[in-house]
């Protein structure tokens, strides 16, 4: 998580708003469905609770990004290497 | 053969990268692009009608072609500024069957106060909070 928090640090403010509004948007979509998958309602959630639920999504949904850029450069590095050799 | 892949592949992930950090840039990308095809598909046409003209011998219509062509182009450029310039209406994404999680009290706007927070904290945060306010 360091990783991608020191990459947000450098990144312009605008990008980092944009890409805080993103992941919430795509955190509330998953709470959403998972709300939706149990049958219930909000209602059945206090404040708290949903505060909850789309932070630790959010948590998922940062973990997610981090695995994927890690993925891209490496696939990246082993093209490159393989153009190389 | 591999490097052009990888070009090929960074350039993917890049727009990939582009179109969902800055939303806004599929719409950018889609003006320009629009704008673009209809210039050269302007010109090309225009250099058909010269090419044409010049072997037919029919040039009572170059100067009009001429002027259409560049207003064609003027037109296309306008378009694309207010094009550009115009702000689409912020629309959330939907989820299927959505519906069924509102009640009465709670619609869509409910979320509406989650969106807005700065921070948003997990329940051991939250015990966490309560408890150095202990």
């Amino acid at each position: 998580m360091s990783m991608l928090s020191n990459l947000l640090e450098k990144a312009p403010q605008s990008v980092k708003d944009k890409y805080k509004m993103k992941i919430r948007e795509k955190a509330i979509e998953r709470v959403k469905e998972k709300i939706i998958k149990h049958n219930k309602t909000i209602d059945d959630y206090s404040d708290d609770e949903m505060e909850d639920l789309i932070a630790s999504e959010e948590g998922n949904l940062n973990e997610d990004v981090k695995k994927t850029v890690l993925t891209t450069l490496l696939v990246a590095a082993g093209i490159e290497i393989m153009a190389g050799g | 053969m591999i490097r052009k892949l990888n070009q090929l592949v960074g350039l993917i992930l890049t727009t990939k990268l582009m179109t969902w950090v800055v939303p806004d840039s599929k719409r950018f990308i889609k003006g320009i692009i629009t704008t673009a095809i209809t210039i050269i598909f302007t010109i090309y046409f225009h250099s058909e009608y010269l090419r044409w003209a010049e072997i037919s011998g029919n040039i009572n219509l170059v100067s009009t072609s001429y002027i259409l062509k560049n207003l064609i182009i003027l037109i296309s450029l306008i378009a694309l500024y207010f094009y550009l310039k115009k702000t689409p209406k912020k629309a959330y994404a939907k989820v299927k069957g959505e519906e069924k999680i509102y009640t009465k009290n709670n619609n869509e706007d409910y979320f509406d106060k989650f969106r807005n927070k700065d921070k948003l904290k997990t329940k051991a945060e939250q015990i966490l909070e309560k408890d150095d306010r202990g």
